[in-house]
């Protein structure tokens, strides 16, 4: 069953950090929200204007595979900070029923390593955003309809950057949590995402 | 060691990491950086590999229609339309005994045609069919097993998620493993149909005594204002495709707009439940595509190490054959969901297997139809069933535990093993209708 998941160290320097980072991950969450639905009205002014008028909207296959990438990486820190991430919690949760605060260490540590992923696709993604500005590339048929790539390679740059804050952020809270003892503040549901 | 070794052992790694409960794409990725940094002694080199997935895998036109369908399935699912299948099947089936259990299975039948995810079905029909059944006589255990069960029909009559997922890690026409499911889903609706009549009929320990109601008779035209928007849904979406007149993305988009317009129509989505059901949708398919990502990088790790291939000759050697192969397959992945969720194994195991499939020359969309049921009867499996955990979550009455639901869902579990030898057996069954599709 869901494990919890601690929003506050009881530290005030560092809860208001945290406060601060969640308010702009929920505000770029709520961005991909937006643009979900901005992606399927588009769409469809596509397919009526193909089956009404003769006239579909060019570049929309291009548009909509940027768009996809664009969404996700939004929306990963916010998905993540809801504990939504897809996860088994079968083992640590029956850890956690026996010895709470070593699961909870473990669970602290399991969120270090999803920041040390995060460090590894940040800096290695750089080069190619840099790439993208640098050479202006685009996608798309000259003539037809182009789109430059660098905004997307931004947000995924961006997006990555709060995925790593968010889950250092997680792991501090954790250990804290862990340290303490069982006597957790905050507690926010998770589940799994698909099924 | 050899690139062999790391690749074997990479995987072994993996599957610890994945079950002590590291998250599932983080668990890959990790893998993946490590594995290649030590089979090229290069550490920017396996970055580099994570950074052209991170770009590359999702980036595609294809990808659109996962946050569409799931969107039109949520959307579905809060407006109340599972309620209104609910009466129409109920109307159909009340003058027999057990009747409910029908109406619950082929409600979810027709709600399946119009969402993809197993767990909106599970969580619709917790609130709508299970106090029913209670009601007139089903023992608890029947009753949220009925719901459990027909729940995964969800997955399997498109559109499904699932399905999607699968077209995608297999290089396949979405549109091809969506008509696939037809038959077998409406098999798997008769299979149970004819499970729970039995049930009722010879099980009466199991299932309860249900009372036959006269329900009043609702007028037609009710029933037809009920039915008509839900068929059209499902005409618009899966016609779409079928007839070649839609791309399975923009069915996606039509077929969310349709659920929106039809919610909104009849009142019974808020402005703020449709901004709600779309961070929701966010969520969803924000943990799936990173999911794909990882799945991608794990993939590009896998074939460098040669271990698939090895795989493959090794097994064609074996001659254990199509059949030996692919029971092993659902041996190992039936094993897998008694504690993974259905998209984790489909991402661990399919990057490994698929190759593997090549080789034999197995059809793949028919492999994807018996990836899928078999996935799915993970969904009911202790400890870990992930429909089982939205159905405690749903219901009211805290006096069903959860392995009450277990063992409620038992049968059905078994009548899909039984359904899943059959789309084994005889390949048609998945097949057949693609030779009318209009290309």
């Amino acid at each position: 069953m869901p494990l919890p998941l601690p929003q506050k160290t009881g530290w005030p320097p560092f809860d208001a950090v945290a406060a601060l980072v969640d308010r702009l991950t929920s505000v770029m969450n709520s961005v991909g929200t937006a643009w979900i639905l901005a992606l399927m009205v588009l769409i469809n002014t596509d397919v009526l204007g193909r089956a009404a008028f003769g006239a579909p909207i060019s570049g929309v296959p291009e548009m909509v595979s940027l768009s996809i990438l664009g969404i996700v990486f939004l929306q990963l820190a916010n998905t993540l900070r809801s504990g939504r991430l897809t996860r088994s919690d079968a083992l640590l949760g029956a850890l956690r029923r026996r010895l709470p605060r070593i699961a909870t260490a473990a669970d602290a540590l399991f969120h270090l390593a999803g920041a040390g992923l995060f460090y590894v696709i940040v800096t290695s993604f750089l080069p190619k955003f840099e790439r993208s500005w640098d050479r202006n590339e685009f996608v798309g048929a000259v003539g037809n309809f182009t789109a430059p790539t660098w905004p997307i390679n931004l947000i995924v740059l961006v997006g990555a950057g709060a995925v790593l804050v968010t889950f250092l952020l997680n792991a501090v809270c954790l250990a804290v949590a862990a340290w303490r003892g069982p006597q957790v503040d905050v507690e926010v549901p998770r589940g799994g995402a698909d099924g | 060691m050899d690139n062999l070794d790391i690749g074997a052992l990479s995987l072994l790694v993996m599957v610890l990491l994945v079950y002590a409960g590291v998250h599932v794409p983080i668990a890959l990725g990790l893998v993946s950086f490590v594995g290649v940094w030590i089979m090229r002694d290069n550490p920017v080199l396996a970055g580099r590999l994570l950074a052209n997935a991170t770009g590359e895998s999702i980036s595609s036109y294809l990808f659109g229609v996962v946050p569409l369908f799931v969107l039109m399935g949520l959307v579905v699912s809060e407006a109340n339309i599972g309620k209104d299948t609910f009466d129409v099947a109920n109307r159909a089936f009340r003058r027999i005994r057990g009747g409910l259990g029908l109406s619950t299975v082929g409600a979810n039948a027709i709600f399946a045609a119009i969402t993809g995810i197993s767990i909106a079905s599970a969580a619709v029909f917790a609130r709508i069919a299970v106090p029913e059944m209670l009601r007139v006589g089903h023992r608890p255990r029947f009753a949220v097993g009925v719901v459990a069960g027909s729940s995964v029909l969800g997955m399997l009559i498109p559109p499904s998620l699932l399905l999607i997922l699968f077209a995608v890690l297999s290089e396949q026409s979405v549109g091809d493993l969506f008509i696939a499911g037809i038959l077998p889903g409406i098999t798997m609706t008769i299979a149970f149909g004819i499970g729970i009549w039995i049930m009722v009929r010879y099980f009466p320990g199991f299932a309860g005594a249900p009372r036959v109601e006269d329900i009043p008779d609702q007028g037609l035209s009710d029933l037809l204002i009920k039915l008509l928007p839900i068929v059209a849904l499902v005409a618009l979406v899966l016609g779409g495709i079928y007839g070649g007149l839609f791309t399975p993305t923009e069915a996606g988009a039509v077929g969310a707009l349709g659920a929106v317009v039809l919610a909104l129509v009849r009142r019974r989505l808020p402005w703020r439940s449709l901004w709600k059901v779309t961070i929701e949708t966010g969520h969803i398919t924000a943990s799936i595509c990173f999911l794909i990502i990882t799945a991608t990088m794990y993939s590009r790790m896998l074939s460098q190490s040669g271990l698939p291939g090895e795989l493959a000759t090794w097994i064609l050697a074996a001659d254990i054959g199509i059949y030996g192969m692919i029971a092993a397959y659902v041996a190992l992945i039936i094993v897998m969901g008694t504690i993974l969720d259905a998209s984790s194994i489909m991402l661990i195991v399919l990057p490994l297997v698929i190759p593997i499939a090549i080789e034999l020359n197995i059809d793949l969309v028919w492999f994807g139809i018996i990836t899928v049921i078999a996935v799915e009867i993970g969904l009911l499996t202790p400890p870990l069933g992930l429909s089982v955990f939205v159905i405690r979550g749903t219901l009211s009455d805290t006096d069903i535990s959860l392995g009450d639901i277990f063992r409620g869902a038992a049968p059905f579990a078994l009548i899909m093993l039984v359904v899943l030898v059959l789309v084994i057996l005889v390949p048609g069954l998945s097949t057949w209708l693609l030779q009318f599709k209009t290309p």
